[in-house]
């Protein structure tokens, strides 16, 4: 009965308005949507705080031992950390790195992972075969290693965790992007396109890539959380961004040192990283069912 | 069944080639000088010139590979540049540490995801399973080495319940085992909800309804079995994650698996083992898949079906 009540209202949007208004519409109606809206909306906010109002030399690395190991107070909401430095100047300033990670590493491997998608299921036969069998040899490597092999080979900065992470994304990416450009290519319209004498770019251009963009948006979506995870646990591992720059996993090695007697080190930069991502996942999750909600269960 | 059995394991050697190539590629880029790594800042010139010649540091990278890989075929993965000692025999002496936690964690995950994913399928849209969609996603935005911490800090530190570091006793293994499997359960036990709710709806299960049989038996009997396939090869899958992501969690509670030795040698610029601890985790991470591959045709009569077994 469910099923067939969602069909229709489904069938009826497409005849009213386009299909980008349609999920529009089913994006704000979920609670979950605006939830993550308002969430990342508080997190840029802290972000564009960081990036106009906090001093990176007096407010994030300048330390002052005599106020070492605080507990949060109306001076330090979130406590200082073991060399005095106020950990909530250093989690609005360290947003940025997440932020800029997550969404650079994202957009890179999706460029990337796309572009290899939309060749090997546009052109199909050999030329999908060699592209995949790649992608196959690239999945098997486990994302955590591939990145720790290309972070020890090219060495520890911002630049190559983001090259890193962008790296082990791609496969997947590729793969997503493939089956999208594969179920779109035998419509109508790219027929046509054919007809008329349309070039291949142009076809992949026009035709192809706009209509994988649903799916597209919605793997990035999720991707971004999975990434500032995957960067802040390398960055943890003394991998990526390193110390004194206050990358909130960074932070968080710091921070172990003194768990025992001072856990607010520890609790605050982890909650950072926690919002961030649930921000995220929950936008992906809207974004995934107003595009598709046949996929909800 | 065999014919099955020998095409997967004769498709996968290309496959480890492959990431051999890729692994060999990439590590081969690290800078610096193995000669003054071995012999130290006081050796001549000449001497770690000469112990460049020997290592065939200066030979062409395909050359270097071809070797490389014959050696391995023989079981020798080099010599650590740093202790001398052979990176086989340091991967074995780390090996059952990070084997013994990955078997944990997918253990304690299988136990504690199927069930509750078969309960808030069958009850859904109850209270326990909003609960559980709420708990999922925050464990779904939570780092392992984080969680990790917390556990800590609760369990070890403040109830003195586990000790907060090291792997020399079995106690040692329950805190970052259970970090790891709670944030697997999250995603299994939601994969295990909307595969259930998928075979629910078949129409084998309206069949068994018709016929009378009980819903415990329904859900039990016909539903779960069916609905556990993907849920296998998810857990399979998550095993490459579960070896990743034990550099993190080893870390974390300062264990001495492969994790930890890997960062060590990353650290120390230790090539030899750098890629001995990749190719060989890499190389577990396939066997593994293999294996999920192989119990999976096992497991559903559509594949033995295909491969000539017992028809049924």
């Amino acid at each position: 009965m469910l099923i067939r009540k969602e069909a229709n209202v489904e069938v009826e949007a497409h005849q009213s308005r386009g299909f980008w208004q349609d999920v529009g519409a089913r994006f704000w109606k979920n609670r979950m949507a605006r939830l993550g809206m308002l969430l990342l909306a508080l997190i840029v906010l802290g972000c564009l705080y960081g990036v106009f109002f906090i001093d990176y030399d007096t407010q994030v690395v300048e330390q002052n031992v005599s106020i070492k190991l605080q507990t949060p107070s109306l001076e330090h909401p979130f406590g200082t950390d073991g060399f005095g430095r106020d950990i909530l100047s250093r989690i609005l300033y360290g947003s940025r790195y997440s932020l800029l990670i997550g969404f650079t590493a994202t957009i890179a491997s999706l460029f990337i992972g796309g572009l290899i998608g939309c060749i090997a299921g546009y052109f199909g036969g050999k030329i999908d075969n060699i592209l995949m069998r790649f992608m196959d040899v690239f999945i098997a490597i486990p994302s955590t290693l591939m990145a720790i092999a290309v972070v020890s080979a090219l060495g520890a900065n911002m630049v190559n965790l983001i090259i890193a992470i962008t790296i082990g994304d791609v496969p997947g990416y590729a793969r997503v992007i493939r089956s999208a450009v594969l179920s779109i290519k035998d419509n109508e319209f790219v027929e046509a396109s054919v007809a008329v004498g349309g070039s291949h770019a142009h076809i992949i251009a026009t035709h192809i890539f706009p209509n994988t963009l649903a799916v597209l948006i919605v793997q990035a979506t999720l991707g971004v959380g999975y990434d500032i995870i995957a960067a802040s646990g390398l960055s943890y591992l003394g991998l990526g961004v390193m110390p004194p720059d206050p990358e909130w996993g960074a932070m968080l090695s710091e921070g172990q040192t003194h768990i025992r007697y001072s856990p607010h080190l520890v609790i605050f930069p982890g909650l950072a990283i926690v919002i961030t991502v649930l921000a995220l996942n929950l936008l992906g999750d809207a974004l995934r069912d107003a595009v598709d909600p046949t996929l909800k269960d | 069944m065999h014919k099955f059995i020998l095409k997967r394991i004769l498709m996968m050697i290309p496959v480890l080639l492959g990431i051999s190539v890729i692994i060999y590629t990439i590590i081969s880029l690290t800078p610096g000088n193995p000669g003054r790594l071995i012999l130290g800042e006081r050796a001549s010139a000449e001497a770690v010139e000469a112990m460049n010649e020997s290592l065939g540091y200066y030979d062409p990278l395909p050359v270097k590979y071809f070797n490389y890989m014959k050696n391995l075929l023989r079981g020798d993965l080099g010599t650590s540049w740093r202790s001398g000692v052979s990176v086989i025999e340091s991967i074995g002496e780390r090996f059952p540490t990070t084997l013994l936690l990955a078997t944990m964690d997918i253990v304690l995950t299988a136990v504690m995801s199927i069930p509750l994913g078969v309960l808030v399928a069958v009850k859904k849209e109850s209270l326990l399973d909003n609960i559980m969609t709420v708990v999922a996603l925050v464990f779904t935005a939570m780092p392992s080495f984080w969680l990790g911490m917390l556990m800590m800090l609760v369990f070890a530190l403040s109830l003195n319940l586990l000790p907060a570091t090291g792997s020399e006793s079995f106690a040692h293994f329950i805190l970052p085992a259970l970090t790891m499997s709670l944030l697997s359960v999250a995603q299994i036990m939601r994969m295990t909800r909307s595969s259930m709710l998928e075979v629910i709806r078949q129409d084998y299960i309206r069949t068994a309804r018709a016929k009378g049989v009980s819903e415990q038996k329904i859900i039990w009997r016909h539903a779960v079995r069916n609905a556990l396939l993907p849920v296998i090869t998810t857990m399979g899958n998550n095993f490459g994650w579960t070896l990743g992501g034990s550099v993190i969690t080893e870390t974390v509670f300062g264990m001495s698996g492969i994790g930890t030795l890997l960062l060590t040698a990353v650290r120390s610029k230790d090539v030899p083992l750098v890629m001995g601890c990749v190719l060989f985790m890499s190389f577990t991470f396939s066997v593994v898949t293999l294996l999920v591959d192989i119990s999976y045709g096992i497991i559903d009569p559509r594949i033995k079906a295909e491969y000539g077994g017992r028809k049924g």
